[in-house]
Order: structure tokens, then C-alpha cells, then sequence
């Protein structure tokens, strides 16, 4: 199995969280789309390279929460857009609601 | 859910054909185009977006490598890698490959095979619901009157027949009702052919207390056993049922002849229940209460409390202890031993009488069945024998890989080098191992069907069927066994490897860096060790050849060679009283003339087959006392009987035809039975009589033969007398002799031609040399250990010398520089030759020594095997050195003379 060390791991959930979250505001986007939108969003904090941004996708997808299909950009480029599955938006929801919560907590502990 | 379809996906990602690599490449190439695209927008030049693009967006190689990594299984693409490469290196070293594939196999199969015997003879528990709950009842004791076992347990484990009925009646509340079983011969007439065949006569409660459920049609219930010689119904055996009905539904109802009795077939006994004795395989089950219809000639002794022959099991119901079985089976067993049993004893010292009182059922776990084959002490042995050819193929194994490491350290300090990581090494090495383990384990399954045909060679058909086959379950435990132990001996080897340090050995210094000292002392300790388990094997294999010529050596008192016998049983095929006397007669008459017969005789009991007839006797001048021992050996025999079997005849006179039903009783007796029953030297004219006490003393001895072993070889010289069967109203099977000066399988195929023209139908049994019977009768145990740990001791100190051979001449290798310097330095060819055998001598002495210890050990414990010798036979344990002596030279001369013929010139500038 490739090693990952804790810190991917952590930001393995996180990752997947905001693939899942610009998915469902913007609807079907290419791989680069995403990257960019993280980008603008973070105002550039989070640059996602592509080794980790592609490898994210096909985790995703391989579980059921993405689906792509091959289609033409605006700029009439072949490209690869992705799009949650009614499991994504599940799990979503689900990872949202846990995200709050874990935060809420984090956000009180921290201001005590 | 998620993550196991990822799992799942990515499995089929991996088995499946490539996907489309390109496709990817074409989503990550538009990624780093839109990517640039965007600086060039923000007023970039096209070469520094590009660069920009690949620095913050990262390489596509790179990018794709992770996804690769991501959308199969990685590990079993590089296992694949491992595979292809391991594949490489072992075809480099094709000699460590086969040695160690061979070792494996041997080992594996060895103990696989009596590995499957073990859990067949001794393990495995009756193919019956809840065997656990099984017991056995045994009734030991003073037991005056007649006694008779046969393979389901010795004479103390029998009951009588109006003791089983009664115990039945009062079957306490712990327990299930009793059930009762005893083995008989069976002659099965099906559609007009009599076959020999193994029979049970059960009680009717004995497929219950099983738990059994019948495979078609109904088994045997208690309604079928209740009057006696009333229920002619049979079940057949699921095996005798497919061989000889094909499995067909419509033989419920149809009639088979059993012992040419009439019977109708009722129903057949479920797949895989083969009665609950070992070694007896019946093919019909029949109720208890046919066995004197069966058997006409026999005794009605069914009213005969002082007649034990029945066995006895049951079950004890869920949440009671055996000791409460025990308890409760002995209330009613005290109480008829002492109101019903005890008056009816006679001529008891009061001493006897007491104990005889005092007797109690013994309660024994069932969950096997009964059987007296005290087959655990050989077993356990051959296991051992078994477990130690393992022990030295995996040595082997593991001294082959060591020296192949060593000779590629090279190799591996080159791939850690240039960057390949010591995880990758080693798990590449385990690879290796696991390959050999399997090509090994693959192989094994040859060796165990060898050992396991050599074992049916020796277990003769006929008196017994044991079950024969190879076990799945104890391939895969000793498989799982071999492959881990060569993955651990193959770590080592790899850590070691792997473990070397990589400038020197680069720099040409591998002859030193191989391990060093270390590694050279690990080895010789492994040959060593060899030679020390060789060692034991060899003792081992010495003691059962010795102890198997003892018993071959035996003087039986019977000259044996040009001897033909064979049986037949007429009471089994309707055969009247009269009918037989008349058969045996013309028996007698034709097989005295056939060419080449020198003599005929006939006899009740089979010779020198280990079972034989007793009974009490009183003899003129001789006082029997109460609890005097006047049991004896006797047989009943026809006319010429002495003549026939070459045994002497001291005084007085054989039997001859005149000597019948009605003329004057006669009897001949043995030197030990005139000794001791002190009949003095003129035995003949003195007389006796047979067990009833009291009873006129109304058979008149007429002569005395020398003594001969007629029952057993191995037992002392047993006290006979021997009377006329023609005196005898019930015959119920004869043996026949006969001496030729033809080739005995001539003799043998005119016998079978003239038996088939006085009765077609009767079957010959055991038509066969006396010589043969003596092999498969009474030498089985002996010659069954010799001969396999004989082949075990054989194969075992082949590998260790090829083991030894190995190590040698890789170290004859490994030393050429330093062997070229001390020639170069005046040593001559002798003295490096002797150098090398020095060592030779050195690990046989020290392996020898050890192994010899460690193999009186285990010798001990074979004492109770061993006939005519002690464990610690001098003659053997020198021989076993000896041998050892000569296969270590052997495997040390071959690299003992490389090593003098190193050429010192070409030596020193090795490598």
C-alpha cells in the first residue's frame, strides 16, 4: 500500500470536504475548474497541485461519490467534468454537519 | 460501504486491462494548459507560464504515478514485478532450486501422509452426531466360561448376551439406551456370486443412540431386534450400496443372501458411516438377534450368561458427567453380578469370588468408536520419523539459501547502490522463498501419494480395512508449516543480504564480506545438525530392520517354505453339519491329487495368523484347585496334519481317517503341554478331558509332537493338544494345506481350478503362501516400520548429504584465494584435500555423537515395537555410524578434490 503519513490523512478528509462542497455550489466542473475555484475562493491560500488534486478525484469517484464523463468546455476543449452522485450529496451533508460541530467545538475550546 | 467499493474497484482496476493511460494524460495536459493559460493572462510570457504551470501545478509522470497508485493495487502490480524477477533468479541457481523443491517435498509429503493417517486412525471422531457424548462400556473382571474379542476391543471389553439384554431393560435416566454390536464374517450372495464381506450384527438401538439418519429407506430399530433368528432384514452400507446397486432406489425390498440366509434389503446406512470400529469396514448391518441364524454351527449361547462376546457403547445426555454415567450404568450391573450372576459361578476360590462381585462397568469416551489396533505408539513414531525429515529439508533449505545469498551479495549491494530500497530487497527475497515454498508444496502432493501407495504395500487387504487416504486437512497444516518455515528461513538469508555493507563488497573483497565468520559458523552448524537428525533416522531405521529380521528369523517349528493354504467357510453357504464333514473329505481326496501335492492337510485354526482356540483341560495325574490356570492352546485337525506341516512327531501316532465321530475320543499333544500338565515321558496312553469338570477323563492321548509356534511368532512357545475335527459335530470353517514341489503359484491356480469344480459358489479365501501369511499376518506392525522408517532414514540422509555436498563445495568456492596462497606457500594437493576432509570428519563426529544420543532417546520410547533386541543394540548404533561415516565422506570427496586441484597461479588472481 503507498504510505501516507498522518498529515495527508487529515488533510485527506479535508481535501475531499471541499472537493464535494465546490461541486455542489458550481455543479459539473474539469479538474482544473476545481483547483481554480478552491484558489480563487481561499484567495489563493490553497493551491492544489495535481498530484493531489487528481488522485482526490479518482479516490472519490472509485467510492461512488463522484461520477465523470468526458464533454466539451466553453472554450470547446474535450475535457473531463466531474459531478456529485445523490451519495456525494449524502455524504456531504453528513461531513458538513460533522465539520460544524467538531468547529463549534474547536471554535469554544479556543476562546475559553 | 465506500471504502470497500473503492477496494473493489480498485482490485478490478488492477486485474483488468490497462484503462487508458492517455486518457489521463489528456485530462492532466488540458489542466496544465488552462493552468498556464491563466498566467499568460495575468501577462505572463508562454515559456514562463509553462513553467510556472508545471512548478505550482506539479509533473504529469508524476501526477500519473499517484493516480496509478490510486486506481489499482500497487503492492500487487509490484508483486508481479517480485514474481517475473524471483522467477529470474531462481532459474540462475538451478541446483539450490531443485535441491531445495525436492527437500521441501519430501518433507511436506512425508508428513502429510502419516499426518492423514494420524487423523484417520487416531483423530478423527465417527462420522455420527455429537460423538462427544459417546461412551464405550468395557467389563473387566475374573470372567470364568468362554471369552471371545476380535478387533473392537480385547476379551476384558465383552459382555454377554442376557447381560446386554438386561442392562438395556434398565437403562438408567443419564443415559441413552444401551446399544450392542459385533463384527462378523459375511458371505454376500448377490444375484447368484458369493463374495467374502465384512458384516456388524447391531442392536436396534444402535443407529439411534448414533443419532444416525438412513441415506434411503430405514435403518435398523429395536422392532427388528427382539425375537431371536425373526427379523432377516439388512442395511446395507452406503459404499456396498453405489459399488454393487449403483446407488438405485429400488433395492429397498429386494432379498440378498447373507451367509445364504435370505434377507430383505430395508434401507442403507447414511455416506461415510462405516461402522464404529477401525479396521472393520462392514458392508451390511444386520440385528443382533440373527447372529445363530447366521451362524448355525455356532454355539445358541444367547441364554449363556457365562458366554462373552458382546460390545457395548451408548450416549450420555446432554448435561451429565461420565462420572455420573459411571455411577448410574453400575447400580443396575452390581446388583445383577451379585443376585443373578454370582450363584451361578462354580469351583471360585472365595478370594475370586469377591472380586468377581466387586466387578464394575468401566466407562470409557466413545467418540472414535472402539477398536483394539494400538496403532497410536507406531503412528506417533513414524511421525516422528516424519517430522525429522522435515526438520533436515528445512535446514537444507535454509543452508542452500544462505550460501546462494552469499554468492550474490554482490548483486544486492549493487541494487542498494543505485537506489533500490532494503524493504523492496527483502520483500523480493521473501518472494523467492515463497516461490520455492509453493513449487515445494506443489510437489509434495507427489511424494505423499508415493508414501501413501508405499503404506497401502503394506497394510494387507483382507483381515482388516483401514482407511487409507490422503487428508486435505493435514496437506494444508503441514503446507501451511512448510511455507512459513521457509519464509522464515528465508528472512534470514535475505537480512543478511541485504544487510551487507556495500563498499567492500564492491570493491571486490566478496569472498570476505559474504557474512564472514558468522555466516561460515551458521552454516556448518546447519550441516552438523543434519548429520545429527540423519543420525537419529538412521538409528531408528536400524533398530525395526534388526527387529523385523529377528521376526523373520523365528523358528516356528513349521517348515514354512513350499507351503499353500487357503480357507473356506461352508457353514456360510448353507452347508449342513454332514455336507461339510463330506466336503472337507473330497477336499482332501482332490487336492492330494493334484500334480505335485506331496501332502494335504486340514485345520480349524489358521496357521501362525495370530488368533488360535483355547480351553480349559484336566488331565490324568494332574490337580486343578480352584483358580488353577488349565487354559490351553488347542486346534482340531485332520489326518497327515504333522506330516504336512513338517513338524516332528516324537511318540505315538497322527490322526487318521479312522479316528471320527465313531470311533474313541483322541487327542495329540506338544512337549510344552506334556511338560507342564506333567504327563512325564510316556505321554501316550495317558488321558484327559475337555472343560466341564468333573467329566470323565474320556479322550485318550495317542501321540506328542515337537512344539511349533502355531498361534504367533513373536509369542513364547505355546502348551497345544489337538483333536480330530472329524470328532467335532459343528464345523464351521476349515484351513487346508497343502505341501507342493511345484511352483507354488501353480499349485495355487490348480487349487482355486478344483475348489471351483466341487462348488462354484463357495468362496476360496485367503489363498496364499504360508510364507505370505506369515507377512501379512504377523509381521505387518514390523515390517510396516521398518520398511517406511527405513525410506524415511534412506531419503532423509540422501538430502543431508546433498546438503553437506552443497555447503562444501561453496566453501571450497568461497576459499580458492586463500587454498591457492597456502599452495602457493608449499601446501601439496594431499594436504588440502585432507584439510577439507578434516572438516568432514570433524561435523560427522560431532553430528554423529549428538544424533546418536539424541536417537537412543527416541529409540527408548520404541522399545515396545522392537522384537529380539534392545534399544540401545550396539551392532545397529555401529552400523548407523558407519553408514553415516561413508555418505559424509562420499558427499565431501567430489569438493575435497576440487579444492587439490585448485591451480594456485589462477587462484590468486581470482576475481
Amino acid at each position: 500500500m503507498p504510505n501516507k503519513d498522518a498529515k495527508t490523512d487529515v488533510l485527506q478528509g479535508t481535501l475531499d470536504l471541499m472537493i464535494l462542497r465546490v461541486l455542489d455550489t458550481m455543479g459539473p466542473l474539469h479538474g482544473y475548474g476545481i483547483a481554480d475555484r478552491l484558489a480563487q475562493v481561499s484567495k489563493g491560500a490553497i493551491q492544489l497541485n495535481m498530484g493531489t488534486l487528481y488522485p482526490g478525484l479518482m479516490r472519490l469517484e472509485q467510492r461512488g461519490l463522484l461520477r465523470a464523463r468526458w464533454a466539451v468546455t466553453d472554450s470547446k476543449r474535450r475535457a473531463r467534468f466531474y459531478e456529485l452522485t445523490p451519495a456525494g450529496r449524502k455524504r456531504l451533508a453528513a461531513e458538513k454537519a460533522e465539520w460544524e460541530r467538531m468547529s463549534a467545538i474547536m471554535q469554544s475550546l479556543l476562546q475559553e | 460501504m465506500g471504502a470497500a467499493r473503492e477496494w473493489i474497484v480498485r482490485l478490478w482496476n488492477t486485474l483488468r486491462p490497462r484503462r487508458a493511460d492517455s486518457e489521463l494524460e489528456d485530462e492532466l495536459r488540458l489542466h496544465l494548459e488552462l493552468t498556464a493559460e491563466a498566467s499568460q493572462r495575468r501577462g505572463e510570457s508562454p515559456e514562463a507560464a509553462a513553467r510556472s504551470a508545471r512548478l505550482h501545478a506539479g509533473s504529469v509522470v508524476q501526477t500519473m504515478e499517484a493516480v496509478r497508485d490510486q486506481r489499482g493495487l500497487p503492492w500487487v502490480d509490484n508483486l508481479g514485478r517480485d514474481v517475473r524477477q524471483s522467477v529470474r533468479a531462481i532459474r540462475r541457481f538451478p541446483f539450490v532450486t531443485t535441491v531445495a523443491v525436492i527437500s521441501l517435498a519430501l518433507g511436506i509429503g512425508a508428513n502429510a501422509a502419516v499426518l492423514s493417517l494420524i487423523n484417520q486412525w487416531l483423530l478423527r471422531p465417527l462420522p455420527v452426531s455429537e460423538p462427544d457424548g459417546l461412551i464405550n462400556l468395557s467389563a473387566p473382571g475374573p470372567k470364568p466360561g468362554s471369552r471371545s474379542c476380535n478387533i473392537a476391543g480385547d476379551c476384558e471389553s465383552t459382555f454377554s448376551y442376557p447381560m446386554f439384554r438386561d442392562l438395556e431393560l434398565a437403562a438408567p435416566e443419564v443415559l441413552s439406551p444401551i446399544a450392542a454390536h459385533r463384527a462378523f464374517d459375511a458371505n454376500l450372495a448377490d444375484r447368484g456370486q458369493t463374495a467374502k464381506a465384512m458384516g456388524t450384527l447391531v442392536s436396534g438401538h444402535y443407529f439411534a443412540v448414533l443419532g444416525l439418519q438412513p441415506a434411503i429407506g430405514r435403518l435398523i430399530a429395536p422392532e427388528d431386534d427382539r425375537v431371536i433368528d425373526q427379523s432377516p432384514v439388512v442395511v446395507l452400507s452406503h459404499d456396498y450400496w453405489q459399488s454393487h446397486y449403483s446407488g438405485r432406489v429400488d433395492v429397498i425390498g429386494q432379498t440378498i443372501g447373507v451367509n445364504a440366509q435370505p434377507m430383505t434389503i430395508v434401507g442403507v446406512a447414511p455416506r461415510g458411516f462405516d461402522g464404529t470400529t477401525l479396521g472393520w469396514k462392514p458392508q451390511v448391518f444386520i440385528p443382533l438377534t440373527m447372529r445363530w441364524a447366521l451362524q448355525p454351527a455356532r454355539s445358541r449361547d444367547h441364554d449363556n450368561r457365562r458366554s462373552y462376546w458382546v460390545y457395548l457403547f451408548t450416549r450420555v445426555k446432554p448435561g451429565a458427567s461420565i462420572e455420573q454415567a459411571a455411577a448410574a450404568i453400575n447400580v443396575p450391573y452390581h446388583a445383577i453380578i451379585n443376585e443373578v450372576e454370582a450363584p451361578l459361578q462354580r469351583g471360585m476360590s472365595d478370594q475370586t469370588l469377591a472380586r468377581f462381585k466387586a466387578r464394575r462397568i468401566q466407562v470409557d469416551p466413545g467418540r472414535r468408536g472402539q477398536t483394539d489396533l494400538a496403532v497410536g505408539a507406531p503412528l506417533t513414531l513414524l511421525f516422528a520419523t516424519t517430522a525429522l525429515v522435515l526438520l533436515i529439508a528445512c535446514v537444507n533449505v535454509a543452508n542452500l539459501l544462505l550460501a546462494r545469498a552469499a554468492a550474490r551479495s554482490t548483486e544486492m549491494a549493487t541494487r542498494l547502490s543505485i537506489g533500490a530500497s532494503r524493504g523492496h530487497l527483502i520483500s523480493q527475497l521473501m518472494v523467492e522463498s515463497s516461490i520455492l515454498a509453493l513449487l515445494g508444496a506443489f510437489a509434495s502432493i507427489v511424494v505423499a501419494r508415493w508414501t501413501m501407495s508405499l503404506v497401502r504395500s503394506l497394510v494387507p487387504v483382507g483381515t482388516v480395512t483401514m482407511p487409507l487416504e490422503l487428508d486435505g486437512s493435514a496437506f494444508v497444516a503441514i503446507g501451511v508449516l512448510a511455507v512459513a518455515t521457509t519464509m522464515v528461513v528465508g528472512l534470514l538469508p535475505a537480512l543478511r543480504a541485504t544487510r551487507s555493507h556495500v563498499f567492500p563488497t564492491l570493491n571486490g573483497q566478496s569472498a570476505h564480506a559474504v557474512g564472514g565468520r558468522t555466516t561460515a559458523r551458521v552454516r556448518w552448524s546447519l550441516v552438523t545438525a543434519q548429520v545429527a537428525l540423519s543420525m537419529v533416522l538412521m538409528v531408528l531405521a536400524g533398530l525395526f530392520t534388526k527387529s523385523l529380521d529377528n521376526v523373520t528369523r523365528v523358528d516356528t517349528g513349521v517348515a514354512v517354505d513350499g507351503l499353500v493354504t487357503f480357507e473356506i467357510s461352508p457353514e456360510r453357504n448353507a452347508y449342513s453339519a454332514a455336507q461339510t464333514s463330506l466336503l472337507i473329505e473330497r477336499i482332501e481326496d482332490q487336492l492330494g491329487a493334484l500334480p505335485g501335492a506331496i501332502a494335504v492337510a486340514s485345520a480349524q485354526a489358521s496357521l501362525l495368523s495370530g488368533s488360535g482356540y483355547w480351553d480349559s483341560v484336566y488331565v490324568e495325574g494332574f490337580d486343578v484347585g480352584p483358580d488353577t490356570n488349565n487354559d490351553t492352546n488347542y486346534d482340531e485337525i485332520g489326518p497327515e496334519y504333522f506330516r504336512t506341516l513338517g513338524i516332528p512327531l516324537i511318540a505315538g501316532r497322527e490322526f487318521t481317517r479312522a479316528d471320527s465321530a465313531n470311533s474313541a475320543s483322541v487327542a495329540i499333544v506338544n512337549e510344552r503341554f506334556a511338560a507342564r500338565f506333567n504327563l512325564g515321558r510316556d505321554a501316550v496312553g495317558k488321558r484327559m478331558a475337555r472343560a466341564r469338570e468333573g467329566a470323565p477323563l474320556d479322550v485318550e492321548i495317542v501321540g506328542v509332537v515337537k512344539d511349533a509356534r502355531h498361534i504367533d511368532v513373536k509369542e513364547t512357545m505355546p502348551s497345544m493338544f489337538f483333536i480330530p475335527h472329524r470328532q467335532n459335530a459343528n464345523l464351521r470353517s476349515m484351513t487346508f494345506y497343502v505341501r507342493t514341489m511345484v511352483p507354488p503359484d501353480d499349485m495355487m491356480a490348480a487349487i482355486r481350478r478344483a475348489m471351483f469344480r466341487l462348488d462354484p459358489n463357495l468362496p476360496v479365501e485367503k489363498l496364499r503362501t504360508v510364507q505370505q501369511q506369515l507377512r501379512d499376518e504377523t509381521m505387518v506392525l514390523d515390517r510396516f516400520m521398518s520398511v517406511l522408517t527405513g525410506a524415511f532414514a534412506g531419503l532423509a540422509t540422501l538430502l543431508a548429504a546433498i546438503g553437506l555436498y552443497g555447503v562444501l563445495a561453496f566453501t571450497v568456492v568461497q576459499r580458492t584465494k586463500e587454498i591457492g596462497l597456502r599452495m602457493a606457500l608449499g601446501a601439496s594437493p594431499g594436504a588440502v584435500r585432507r584439510m577439507v576432509l578434516h572438516q568432514v570428519a570433524l561435523m560427522s563426529l560431532i553430528g554423529g555423537t549428538v544424533g546418536a544420543a539424541c536417537g537412543l532417546a527416541v529409540a527408548r520410547a520404541a522399545q515396545t515395537l522392537l522384537f529380539g533386541l534392545q534399544f540401545h543394540d550396539s551392532r545397529v548404533l555401529t552400523s548407523a555410524a558407519i553408514v553415516l561415516t561413508v555418505v559424509a565422506f562420499a558427499a565431501g570427496a567430489l569438493p575435497a578434490n576440487r579444492a587439490a586441484r585448485v591451480d594456485p597461479l589462477r587462484a590468486l588472481k581470482y576475481e
